[in-house]
């Protein structure tokens, strides 16, 4: 920080460095703007994607978890998105995730009382936020 | 802050070395501003770390007190969660105290009348305002939600007004007076020395606060962007109020 005392602080010319940090700024606020624009104008019109993947298969000290994460390729944010995991054996278990935003993961655990195998993941039904 | 529901829980769901990040970022902050807002006679590095670290301490009592008398400490509580649970409340009250007292302090003892105003001071309070807002707004469930349901050119209209709003404070500044700005000062020099430079800290803030309070997990980088933008605009406010009020 600049703490060198000025005596007319008003009448003081601007320093170069005021006019490069400010025309650093205008570029950034452009970008985002830019940004923006160009997601807004490629951006499908279509309802939220959903991947679903089964991580990995824990043994727990209450059963078995499920790590599964749930990926929103579209684009659009779905909330209360319900997932429904069904075992070979027709064990079922379910998660609802509050919020999975456009392009985002997020992650959770299904459990389960025994060691589930062929697990199918669906995604039963979302709100839109 | 100390009765919102989201700085409880962040003691127990932000990652630790995030939160020794937000504490680390913290103190070279409060001393900075101690150091702006000190009493001129003794401006010193020495004084204002002394300043800035007293303030910290009377933050995290405070926070203490309050927390425990309003039920949120209880006994049965981790170590981990009673410590988190003051930290994240003590950066925010440590700001505020040293605020309080060169608001509230001996006007002859204060220094800001008579201020010295340079670029680099003027960019680092609007940091503080921006910091000092945005913290109150970004670990909330609203700042996402908000982003969840705006589009992109919700998002671009906000970012104008937000400028916009900036610009009626560097304006409302300059006819306090005793501001950088003569007369002569075209309108576009102030927007691109102060206001544009003023929203891209606002921004970098709202980032830093988002990611710190692990408000970016997992978030596409568009999200991300919408988030900011949303979170930029009571930053924005924070950072222009700040040179207006100090």
């Amino acid at each position: 920080m600049n703490d060198e005392p000025e005596s007319h602080p008003v009448n003081r010319p601007p320093h170069p460095a005021e006019w490069i940090i400010g025309a650093a700024s205008a570029l950034g606020v452009l970008a985002l703007i830019g940004y923006l624009c160009v997601t807004a104008l490629t951006e499908a019109d279509g309802p939220p994607v959903f991947e679903v993947a089964v991580d990995e298969v824990l043994a727990g000290s209450n059963g078995w978890h499920a790590r599964i994460s749930l990926r929103n390729t579209g684009d659009k944010t779905a909330a209360d998105v319900v997932l429904r995991g069904e075992d070979g054996a027709g064990e079922t278990s379910e998660i609802t995730f509050d919020y999975v935003p456009a392009g985002s993961m997020r992650q959770g655990a299904l459990l389960f009382a025994r060691e589930p195998a062929g697990l199918e993941l669906t995604v039963r039904s979302y709100t839109d936020p | 802050m100390l009765m919102t529901m989201e700085m409880w829980q962040l003691a127990y769901t932000m990652d630790a070395w995030r939160l020794a990040v937000l504490v680390a970022v913290a103190v070279p902050l409060l001393v900075g501003l101690s150091h702006v807002i000190g009493i001129e006679d003794r401006r010193n590095l020495a004084d204002s770390s002394m300043d800035a670290f007293f303030a910290l301490g009377i933050a995290a009592f405070t926070s203490a007190v309050v927390l425990t008398m309003l039920g949120v400490l209880a006994p049965g509580m981790s170590a981990d969660e009673i410590a988190g649970k003051i930290a994240i409340q003590s950066v925010p009250a440590a700001i505020g105290a040293l605020l309080a007292r060169s608001q509230l302090g001996d006007a002859d003892d204060d220094a800001l009348d008579e201020r010295e105003e340079t670029y680099g001071g003027e960019l680092f309070l609007m940091a503080v305002g921006a910091l000092f807002l945005g913290f109150n707004l970004a670990p909330t469930e609203e700042m996402i939600l908000i982003s969840y349901q705006m589009s992109e050119w919700h998002a671009i209209a906000l970012i104008a007004i937000s400028i916009a709003a900036m610009h009626g404070f560097v304006f409302a500044v300059e006819f306090k007076g005793g501001s950088e700005l003569s007369e002569e000062t075209p309108w576009w020099s102030a927007l691109l020395r102060f206001t544009l430079p003023g929203y891209a800290i606002a921004a970098l803030i709202s980032l830093f606060l988002l990611w710190v309070f692990g408000r970016t997990d997992g978030l596409g980088l568009e999200m991300i962007v919408m988030a900011v933008v949303v979170l930029a605009f009571p930053s924005a406010i924070g950072a222009a109020a700040a040179r207006l009020i100090l």
